[in-house]
């Protein structure tokens, strides 16, 4: 068994992320990889109960942040790369951009704890891609954001970044900037599947 | 430049117990088209467009391609087929379950397609793509000596990514990379689904028009909306484009009006509206010189776009087939009464597709089901979105 690689984006909602990794997923499986695609984490916390966007709490982020770790892990045995449409970081952002927000102070010894649990993740992923927010892009109209919260969590997102001087490929609100990223991402599966111990996939 | 993934990975055939668990008409490598004989020995495809034929066969979720047989086997049981005549029917690779072009199906592409031609076979190839085609391709596709091959490419021009999930560019790259490169084969601008309200806007007529200036043809259609695609469209929250489903292609009178209006070029007498056609075997055998082998000649209004110097090579070809040899083809293959022959179609009763067409492409003349009546102007279109249609009920 290979253990898959790990590709993960982070970045505030209506970035275009989803559509990027949809991208790449099929980029991926038109070569014939087992690919998986971990997303959809804000829709399960909700159908749980739990809060979410600015509504967002320390119980609420670490279920985010879990579950997402839980998901990648459930597709080492049957995918051979695993994208994930929202890094951990996204939570952690979320979370102190909803404190901000509301206008809460944060408590250290938790905000603290859930960063350490993000940055015990950041390992695992072979490229980390970041969209940034274009003020010039107008939100989709069906979605009910809240701009300034949406803002707030792009610049939670990039100041994480910035203070763990992560390693990353920028995504701006451009087609070049888009395709640069897709053929990183295949650049980066070729090398680490043509330097990997390779088995033909157990069907 | 990073080694290409594919280079260390085959593609792997599926065991008998895994093809056993498919549904039955997916695990059927090959099916009688309207366009031709259809070989699908290569299923699943990671491209969701959100409208696929795919949806109809249960096959939407099987995202990485895998082989029901090798290449070979395939070509020697297309070529065995009851319903395949060397040189005549056409013929259409992996044009139902997955994409001829990806990079991990593309070897087996020119794989049959090389044995297709080895054989001496003179019948037409569709390959239809959507996904990338680049000049070394073109080299391989120039090199068939034999075959008269076309590569069809689907663009949408869909801007909603829920339905349309790949990028355009890819395939509008890829039509003008065929055709700057042509030379045996010829390249199509297959634009569809046109849905209204999503792709037939004037600046999305506008870019198609663009586009099919580096087309030998285009042909326009609309969007097959089946149950299954419908029930796609509900649970992934994507607006329903019509009130109902249908069993032919949906084409509305009003976006074909517009779409012929902008194509209009009223200079040009001789191809009033360019190398535009309705059907997919008209803009075929029209980049080959040829007359259309399903007959379209005989539906006289699908006729009235077309470029003169085709009517008239469609025209001389057109002949009525001899009444006692279609009525004892017809009878050989199970027809439950004696056929009639009109002007426009021989009539069948008790015949489905595959025979049909069998007759049609045998005769290079219509063949209609007579419990299945095409209605003026909407030849193989549902009734949905035309007014002819509302007033007949």
């Amino acid at each position: 068994m290979n253990t898959p690689i790990h590709i993960a984006i982070t970045g505030t909602h209506s970035t275009g992320k989803t559509v990027l990794m949809r991208r790449a997923e099929m980029e991926l499986r038109a070569t014939g990889l087992r690919v998986a695609r971990v997303h959809g984490l804000g829709k399960r916390a909700a159908a749980l109960g739990l809060p979410k966007m600015q509504r967002h709490t320390a119980t609420s982020t670490e279920w985010v942040i879990a579950a997402g770790i839980a998901d990648e892990l459930a597709h080492t045995t049957d995918s051979d790369v695993v994208l994930t449409d929202r890094a951990p970081i996204d939570a952690i952002a979320y979370y102190t951009a909803a404190l901000e927000f509301r206008g809460e102070p944060s408590k250290p010894s938790t905000t603290e704890r859930l960063e350490q649990l993000v940055a015990s993740q950041a390992p695992r992923y072979e490229l980390l891609l970041a969209t940034q927010l274009d003020p010039a892009e107008p939100v989709v109209a069906t979605h009910d954001y809240d701009p300034r919260y949406r803002h707030l969590v792009d610049r939670h997102i990039h100041d994480w970044l910035f203070k763990t001087a992560s390693t990353y490929q920028l995504v701006t609100n451009t087609d070049d900037s888009r395709d640069q990223a897709i053929a990183l991402i295949k650049r980066r599966v070729a090398f680490y599947e043509n330097s990997a111990p390779y088995n033909d996939p157990q069907l | 430049m990073a080694t290409p993934i594919t280079a260390r990975r085959s593609l792997p055939l599926l065991t008998t117990e895994q093809i056993s668990g498919l549904k039955k008409e997916l695990a059927d490598t090959i099916e009688y088209r309207k366009s031709g004989l259809s070989l699908n020995h290569i299923i699943g495809c990671p491209l969701d467009c959100g409208y696929c034929v795919r949806h109809l066969f249960d096959n939407f979720e099987l995202k990485t391609p895998r082989a029901l047989m090798s290449d070979e086997a395939a070509v020697d049981l297309l070529t065995s087929h009851s319903y395949f005549q060397p040189h005549i029917t056409p013929i259409q690779i992996f044009n139902r379950a997955t994409d001829p072009m990806l990079p991990v199906v593309k070897p087996h592409t020119f794989n049959v397609l090389r044995l297709l031609d080895e054989r001496g076979l003179t019948n037409h190839v569709l390959v239809i793509t959507r996904w990338r085609v680049d000049a070394e391709d073109c080299a391989i596709l120039n090199s068939f000596t034999n075959i008269k091959l076309t590569v069809l490419v689907t663009h949408s021009g869909i801007s909603d990514p829920r339905i349309e999930p790949v990028d355009s560019r890819i395939a509008a790259t890829s039509l003008r990379t065929l055709y700057d490169n042509s030379e045996r084969y010829r390249t199509i601008l297959y634009w569809r689904p046109i849905v209204p309200g999503l792709n037939d806007s004037d600046a999305d007529i506008d870019r198609a028009l663009e586009l099919s200036k580096h087309a030998h043809a285009t042909v326009f259609t609309g969007l097959f909306f089946r149950d299954e695609i419908a029930a796609y469209y509900a649970s992934h929250d994507i607006p329903l484009p019509y009130d109902e489903t249908a069993r032919r292609k949906i084409m509305p009178e009003i976006s074909e009006r517009r779409i012929l209006e902008r194509f209009h070029r009223s200079t040009d007498s001789e191809a009033p509206y360019g190398a535009l056609f309705r059907k997919t075997s008209c803009a075929v055998t029209y980049a080959h010189g040829e007359a259309d082998y399903n007959g379209h000649y005989g539906i006289r209004e699908l006729c009235d776009i077309c470029p003169m110097s085709q009517l008239a090579i469609c025209k001389a070809a057109w002949v009525k087939p001899d009444l006692d040899t279609v009525t004892s083809q017809a009878r050989l293959l199970g027809a439950t009464s004696d056929p009639v022959i009109t002007d426009r179609a021989v009539i069948v009763e008790g015949l489905n597709e595959p025979p049909r067409y069998w007759l049609q492409h045998t005769h290079g003349y219509q063949v209609h089901d007579a419990a299945k009546p095409h209605h003026h102007r909407r030849h193989g279109r549902a009734d949905i979105g035309w007014r002819e249609a509302k007033e007949e009920q």
